[in-house]
């Protein structure tokens, strides 16, 4: 368990420091450079100008050496400062997280509570009506766009139902009620794929787990079929159901950008796209390089409750 | 529809032969057919102004209603078709051939496995949406940056898909057999690998064009994707979410078009999981 804790935290540092030259490289591709895209018309007239503003952004000195100076600062919990707020990306990353955060669980959760149950359902009786309604839905659920299913929503509910969530955000602390109003609608959306693909792999896993040899022993020896299923199929079919929970709420990450657009919620997502229209690179580049952080974080996260649940991991 | 999708399950019946999965081909096919034949097909030009008829709701002479400057929704979605599942095919291609590329070799050299394996781990460490705005925003908006995001977010995925066959058909017997008889590696990989490493690769294809269309989309409504007035099926929407309670048909036939392209896709890509490879277990 030790040795591939190590193994598994120095490849993931490899893998950082590759993320790190992509976002950092990436930013340099700009075609033009960033200053002149910052400036726009004004910056081609004089020269003068735009060799002063470089200075000012230390993008004349070679590539190396702002690369290490950036990297040097992220080791040191400085992810640069935004070129328009003037304020500390970190910060305004830390600041815009409790709003991704909450979204991102009551996503996973509700699709865990509802896709699990559905896939055993589903392979209760597979091929049996329900199985073929849930299906259906699975597959529907995995189609539908999240930013056209938000407008959607808005459109049913604030449209046509007059239901307005006020369009302030509100702390779930300050007023439990209020923001739980205004987060339900973006976590549904965010949620749908999320349910429809645990569906299927609970349906899957499931179905797996109720053809192995132990569940006919507890048949053969005359076990309530109840207990069967739950107590001895479920348990072992819900290990790979968590994996791909994990790996979801990775993509869920991803996610929150477009559901947090179309539902105008003051998130990292909405943080990153109003740091690309702006052009605010440092911005971009520490949003970004975050979140791949946080992907890589959960996907290590999920493994190592895998090899918890999974006792063969543990000790193979 | 429950009956036939259960026989699929159990292998009784071929999963290609289900209405559903021919439903899918068909809708796919009238798709692709109506893009290419968008000029004839569409009432109108995609692109004609109305000064007098911004957002008439859909009827008789405008099925799908007008968008903000009179444009005919019904053309620009057919007009659509081309932008939307042509960017997803053209980017996926490309994604495919560079994977599979890719992936054949490091299947193959082992120094050069290592290499792209912890080159591809780079680009996995993205939520796929996060990297493709990432990369349509530095390259800017446009047909060719959505294009080149796509492509890049599913390489490695093909990487992936293509280097695990390869390595899993290599430690078959056949290839023993084939390697005692003599036969060179190129002649190996060509004649006995490749054809059996071929199936994963058709079922990966089929679920990336989805993601593919699902991406452009994405990035289109983003805004840092295909500009308008090209219509392509996200900027339409992305155009319609100012006016969403004026003309609630600008957001809702685009996103119809998209889920409806999607599901068709996905469906298809069921499909050919079950009936190419009988082993897993994935529905």
């Amino acid at each position: 368990m030790r040795t591939y804790l190590v193994t598994r935290l120095s490849a993931i540092g490899l893998t950082l420091l590759g993320v790190s030259v992509l976002v950092f490289g990436m930013i340099r591709l700009v075609p033009g450079t960033v200053v002149e895209q910052l400036l726009g018309q004004a910056a081609i007239a004089s020269p003068e100008v735009l060799q002063s503003f470089r200075r000012f952004f230390g993008l004349d000195r070679p590539l190396h050496v702002q690369y290490l100076e950036w990297l040097g600062g992220i080791v040191r919990g400085d992810l640069g400062t935004s070129w328009l707020s003037g304020r500390s990306v970190l910060g305004l990353f830390l600041e815009r997280v409790p709003v991704s955060a909450e979204l991102a669980v009551l996503a996973v959760g509700w699709s865990l509570c509802l896709g699990i149950p559905l896939g055993v359902v589903s392979a209760t009786r597979p091929g049996g009506l329900r199985d073929g309604v849930i299906r259906v839905l699975a597959t529907l659920g995995l189609s539908l766009p999240a930013f056209w299913q938000g407008t959607v929503l808005i459109l049913l509910f604030s449209v046509y139902l007059g239901w307005m969530p006020s369009l302030q955000w509100v702390p779930f602390l300050r007023d439990p009620a209020g923001n739980l109003l205004i987060v339900a609608l973006p976590a549904l959306t965010l949620g749908t794929a999320t349910a429809a693909m645990i569906t299927r792999m609970s349906r899957s896993s499931m179905l797996d787990v109720l053809g192995r040899e132990y569940v006919r022993t507890a048949q053969a020896k005359g076990l309530a079929e109840r207990r069967v299923r739950y107590r001895h199929a479920l348990r072992n079919a819900l290990i790979p159901v968590v994996t791909v929970a994990g790996v979801q709420l990775g993509y869920v990450v991803g996610g929150l950008v477009v559901v947090e657009d179309v539902f105008t919620l003051p998130g990292v997502g909405r943080l990153l796209l109003d740091a690309i229209f702006q052009r605010d690179y440092p911005v971009v580049q520490g949003v970004i390089l975050l979140l791949a952080a946080i992907f890589m974080g959960l996907n290590l996260l999920v493994d190592l409750l895998y090899a918890v649940l999974d006792p063969r991991l543990r000790h193979g | 529809m429950a009956r036939p999708a259960a026989g699929a399950a159990l292998g009784t019946r071929h999963p290609t032969r289900s209405p559903l999965f021919r439903a899918a081909c068909l809708l796919l096919g009238a798709i692709v057919v109506l893009g290419i034949a968008a000029e004839w097909v569409a009432p109108y030009s995609p692109t004609a102004l109305d000064a007098q008829g911004l957002f008439q709701a859909p009827g008789v002479r405008h099925w799908m209603g007008t968008d903000r400057f009179g444009r005919d929704l019904l053309s620009r979605i057919l007009f659509g078709v081309r932008v939307s599942v042509g960017i997803a095919g053209i980017a996926i291609t490309v994604a495919l051939a560079a994977g599979a590329a890719l992936g054949l070799l490091a299947g193959v050299g082992r120094g050069l496995d290592q290499l792209c394996g912890r080159v591809m781990d780079v680009f996995f460490a993205f939520p796929p949406i996060l990297l493709a705005i990432a990369i349509a925003a530095v390259l800017g908006a446009g047909v060719e940056s959505a294009i080149a995001a796509i492509a890049v977010v599913y390489a490695p995925l093909f990487f992936r898909v293509v280097r695990g066959s390869v390595l899993a058909e290599s430690a078959q017997a056949y290839v023993e057999a084939a390697e005692a008889l003599g036969l060179g590696r190129g002649a190996i990989l060509r004649r006995h690998i490749l054809p059996n490493a071929v199936s994963p690769v058709i079922v990966q294809t089929a679920v990336c064009l989805s993601y593919g269309i699902l991406i452009e989309s994405a990035l289109s409504y983003l805004g840092v994707g295909v500009q308008p007035p090209t219509p392509s099926w996200g900027t339409i929407l992305n155009e319609g979410k100012e006016f969403l309670a004026l003309a609630p048909w600008v957001s809702l036939f685009p996103g119809g078009a998209i889920m409806l392209t999607v599901l068709a896709l996905n469906v298809v890509g069921d499909g050919l999981r079950d009936s190419l490879d009988p082993r897993a277990v994935t529905r």
